[in-house]
C-alpha cells in the first residue's frame, strides 16, 4: 500500500521549490539519524544525508512505488552510506600501507575516534569491527526499530538473509556481553 | 503440543526477536522454554542484548537531534538545480531518435498544411498515420485493483479489459515487443524478481532470466529494435549492487554492460541495436553530476559522450535521444544561478554529442528552463510566470498560460506534466491549486497548440503521471492519482481535438498504481 503523498511527488518532480523544501523537511530527520547510525560521525551524517535527498530528488521520476517512499529513500540512503564506508576503507588502507612504508602516523578514523571517544565500551568496539553486511542490519533493526521485510526491501536482500545476518551479528554481541567486559 | 529440541529452541528465540515466529511456533517455545532453564536462561540474555542494544544506540544517537542547518539549505539550493526529469519515456526515447527526420518532414507538411486550412484540428488529424481499425490496439498496464498487482489488456476503445497473468505473485511493468505479439513483465512468481515473456493473451510465458538474485525492467523499454534481446538490471547479493545487462529473449547471451548505482539508469537502444546509453551520476569537485554513457551491445567500448559538458552544468533531464543514424545523441544540460548576486545567471542547452565523445555541439541555449528540444524548437517553462514557450530556431515562439485557466490564479502551488509522442506532439497537463486538471495538445513546433477538454479533470490532491502516447498519436493514457487512489484514464485525443467535449475513459476504479508504467501495442 502506498501512502506518500503523490501531490509533493509531483511537484518536486516540476521543480515546484516549495514542494522540494517541504520534501527535505519531511525527510530530512530520518535521513540523517539513518546516516548517523551507520557512519557514528555526524559530519560524515550531515554529507550522507545531502547526498541522499539530492540523490532522491533526482531519482523521483522513476519512483515506481512498489515500496513505501520512505523505504526507498532508506534504500538509497543506505547505499550512500555503504559507499562512503567502502571510500573510507580505502582511504584508510592507502594510509596503513603508506604509514607501514614511510613510518607515517595515521590520522585516526572516523570510527577509531569515535571508539576512543567511548573508551571501556567493549560493545562499540564489537559493532565497529563488524563489516556492514552485518552491522547495517542490526542498526535497522534495533535503532530503527524496523521489521525484517522492511530491512530486506531496504537491503534487497531475501528475509532469510536478514535474519541470518541478525543471528551472526546478535551472537557476536552476545559473546562480548558474556565475556564479561561490558 | 509438540516439543522441540534445545538447537531448535535456540534458533526459534533468535526468530521470535526478529518476529518470524507463527502463533504455533510461539507456544511450542514458550512451553520449551518454561521447561529447560539453559534455554530459558539464553533467551533472557537475547532479550537483554536486544534492550542494551537499543538502549546503547538510543543513546549515542539520540542527541544528536539532527542534520546542520546547512545541510537543509545546500540540498533545497542544489535540488532546485533539478527542476526536471525523465519528461519522455525512455521507451520514446529508442524510437525518437529513429523517427526525428520523419518529423522534421511531417513540420514542414505540418506548416504548409496550416497556410493552407485555419483549422488547427484538421492539421492534427493530418499528422497521425491512418492505422486501420486504431481502436483494436490495445494497452497493457498493471494494476493492484484485485489485491496484488496483476498485468492487464485493453483495448484503446475501453473494451475487452482482461487480467492476462491473473497469478497471485506480483506481475508488473509490461513492454510490448517491437512486433506486438509478446510482452516483456517482471514476476516474482517463482521467488525472486524474474524478467518473463508472455503473448497478448497472456500464454506462452517463458522465464529469461534465472538464478538467485533480483531482476528489473530499468524503468524504460528493456527491447532491442530487432525484438531479438532486453535489457534488464540484476541485483547481485554478494557485491550488494545492480549491474545491467542485455539477454537474448531466449534466456542466452547474457551480457554485462555496466555497473549502475540503481534500477533508475534509462538504458536505452541505439536505432541500429549497436549501442545502448544510460545515465550514471559521476563525481565532479563536491557534487555528483549525471552524465550519458555510451557502450557497444556485446558489452565493450563504455564511452562517456558527455565529457565535454561544461564541469558546472548538470544534465536538466535523464530524457535524452538518439539521432535518426544512431551515430549521436541529444541531451538538455545547464546550471541555475540561484543567487544572482555573483553575477552569473542560469544557463541551459541542448548538445548534441557524437558516440565517441568526442564533438558536442550546442544546438539551442536559453536562460528559461529548457524542458526538451526538438527539431530545432526549444520546449521551455518559466517558473516564474508558469508559461510554456516555443522557442524555433529562427527566433519566432509561441507561448501557452494554462495558469490563466486557474481560479485565484495563485501560482505557488502549480503542476505539471507532459509526454512527447513519438511523432513530436506533445500531450501537457497542468494542474492548477485547487486540483483541476487542464489538458493540451500542441504540435511539435508549438505552431499549434490546442485545449483538449472543454472542462477540467477535478479531484482534490489530484496528480497526473505515466503519460503514454499510442504509437499513432491517436490516444494517450494516464495515470490520475488523488487521496492515494490511482486510476488509468485512456484518451482519443484524436476524438478530443475534434470534440472537446469528449470525455476520457477511465480503466480501473482505484485500483491501478501512479507509478507503473503502460505500453501501447506497437501494431494492433
Amino acid at each position: 500500500m502506498i501512502t506518500m503523498d503523490y501531490r509533493l511527488i509531483e511537484l518536486c518532480r516540476v521543480g515546484d521549490l516549495s514542494a522540494i523544501e517541504n520534501f527535505v523537511q519531511t525527510y530530512q530527520q530520518d535521513v540523517y539519524r539513518l546516516a548517523l547510525s551507520i557512519l557514528d560521525d555526524s559530519n560524515e551524517a550531515d554529507d550522507a544525508t545531502q547526498e541522499s535527498l539530492l540523490a532522491a530528488l533526482r531519482s523521483l521520476d522513476a519512483f515506481r512505488g512498489t515500496s513505501s517512499l520512505k523505504t526507498w529513500l532508506y534504500s538509497i540512503t543506505v547505499n550512500i552510506c555503504r559507499t562512503r564506508v567502502q571510500r573510507w576503507k580505502r582511504s584508510e588502507r592507502l594510509r596503513q600501507a603508506l604509514g607501514g612504508i614511510l613510518r607515517v602516523q595515521s590520522v585516526p578514523s572516523v570510527e577509531e575516534n569515535a571508539m576512543e571517544n567511548e573508551s571501556g565500551e567493549a560493545l562499540w568496539r564489537a559493532i565497529h569491527s563488524m563489516d556492514e553486511k552485518h552491522r547495517i542490519p542490526i542498526v535497522l533493526r534495533y535503532y530503527q526499530d524496523l521489521s525484517v521485510p522492511e530491512i530486506a526491501n531496504i537491503l534487497q536482500v531475501p528475509e532469510g538473509t536478514v535474519h541470518s545476518r541478525l543471528n551472526t551479528a546478535r551472537r557476536q554481541l552476545h559473546r562480548v556481553l558474556k565475556e564479561g567486559s561490558l | 503440543m509438540n516439543d522441540i529440541s534445545h538447537k531448535q529452541a535456540v534458533q526459534w528465540i533468535h526468530r521470535r526477536m526478529d518476529g518470524l515466529l507463527n502463533k504455533s511456533q510461539l507456544l511450542s517455545l514458550e512451553e520449551h522454554l518454561r521447561s529447560c532453564d539453559s534455554c530459558r536462561a539464553y533467551a533472557i540474555n537475547m532479550d537483554g542484548l536486544s534492550a542494551h542494544l537499543q538502549n546503547a544506540f538510543h543513546r549515542r544517537w539520540d542527541e544528536n537531534s539532527g542534520p546542520s542547518q546547512n545541510v537543509m539549505e545546500q540540498v533545497t539550493a542544489k535540488a532546485r538545480r533539478i527542476p526536471v526529469t525523465n519528461r519522455i519515456s525512455s521507451g520514446a526515447k529508442l524510437v525518437t531518435g529513429a523517427m526525428a527526420l520523419l518529423v522534421l518532414a511531417l513540420a514542414i507538411n505540418f506548416v504548409v498544411s496550416r497556410l493552407q486550412s485555419s483549422s488547427p484540428v484538421a492539421n492534427a488529424t493530418e499528422i497521425v498515420d491512418n492505422v486501420s481499425h486504431a481502436e483494436d490496439r490495445l494497452l497493457a498496464f498493471t494494476s493492484v485493483q484485485n489485491g496484488n498487482a496483476d498485468i492487464y489488456s485493453v483495448h484503446a476503445d475501453g473494451s475487452g479489459l482482461t487480467n492476462i497473468t491473473n497469478h497471485p505473485a506480483y506481475d508488473a511493468n509490461p513492454f510490448w515487443s517491437p512486433d506486438g505479439k509478446r510482452i516483456a513483465f517482471e514476476s516474482d512468481r517463482n521467488g525472486f524478481t524474474h524478467i518473463f515473456l508472455m503473448n497478448a493473451d497472456g500464454s506462452d510465458l517463458f522465464q529469461v532470466t534465472n538464478g538467485k538474485a533480483q531482476h528489473q525492467i530499468p524503468s524504460s523499454n528493456p527491447w532491442s529494435p530487432d525484438g531479438s534481446s532486453l535489457i534488464f538490471t540484476e541485483w547481485a547479493p554478494e557485491d550488494e549492487k545492480w549491474t545491467l545487462y542485455t539477454i537474448g529473449v531466449d534466456g542466452q547471451n547474457k551480457t554485462p554492460l555496466a555497473p549502475v548505482p540503481n534500477i533508475y539508469s534509462y538504458p536505452s537502444w541505439s536505432p541500429d541495436g549497436k549501442h545502448i546509453a544510460f545515465s550514471m551520476l559521476e563525481p565532479q569537485g563536491d557534487r555528483d553530476m549525471l552524465r550519458i554513457y555510451v557502450v557497444d551491445a556485446n558489452g565493450n567500448e563504455l564511452t562517456n559522450v558527455t565529457k565535454f559538458v561544461p564541469a558546472d552544468e548538470d544534465l536538466i533531464s535523464t530524457d535524452y535521444f538518439w539521432s535518426s543514424d544512431g551515430q549521436s545523441i541529444f541531451l538538455i544540460a545547464g546550471r541555475i544561478a540561484w543567487d544572482s548576486a555573483d553575477g552569473t545567471s542560469s544557463r541551459y542547452a541542448a548538445y548534441e554529442a557524437t558516440l565517441d565523445g568526442e564533438t558536442l555541439t550546442e544546438k539551442a541555449a536559453s536562460s528559461t528552463q529548457m524542458n526538451d528540444w526538438w527539431g530545432g524548437t526549444a520546449f521551455l517553462f518559466s517558473s516564474k510566470s508558469k508559461a510554456f514557450t516555443w522557442l524555433r530556431s529562427d527566433g519566432t515562439y509561441n507561448t501557452l498560460k494554462p495558469l490563466e485557466k486557474c481560479e485565484g490564479n495563485n501560482n505557488s502551488q502549480f503542476g505539471y506534466s507532459y509526454k512527447r509522442s513519438l511523432n513530436g506532439n506533445l500531450f501537457i497537463g497542468a494542474t492548477c491549486p485547487n486540483g483541476d486538471l487542464w489538458l493540451y495538445w500542441a504540435n511539435p513546433d508549438g505552431t499549434l497548440i490546442k485545449q483538449l477538454l472543454n472542462v477540467p479533470i477535478s479531484a482534490l490532491h489530484l496528480s497526473l503521471s505515466n503519460i503514454t502516447w499510442s504509437p499513432d498519436d491517436k490516444f494517450v493514457a494516464f495515470n490520475i492519482s488523488s487521496n492515494d487512489l490511482t486510476d488509468l484514464y485512456i484518451l482519443n485525443v484524436e476524438a478530443a481535438l475534434n470534440d472537446p467535449s469528449a470525455e476520457p475513459l477511465k480503466m480501473t476504479t482505484g485500483g491501478g498504481e501512479p507509478f507503473y508504467n503502460s505500453s501501447w501495442q506497437p501494431t494492433p
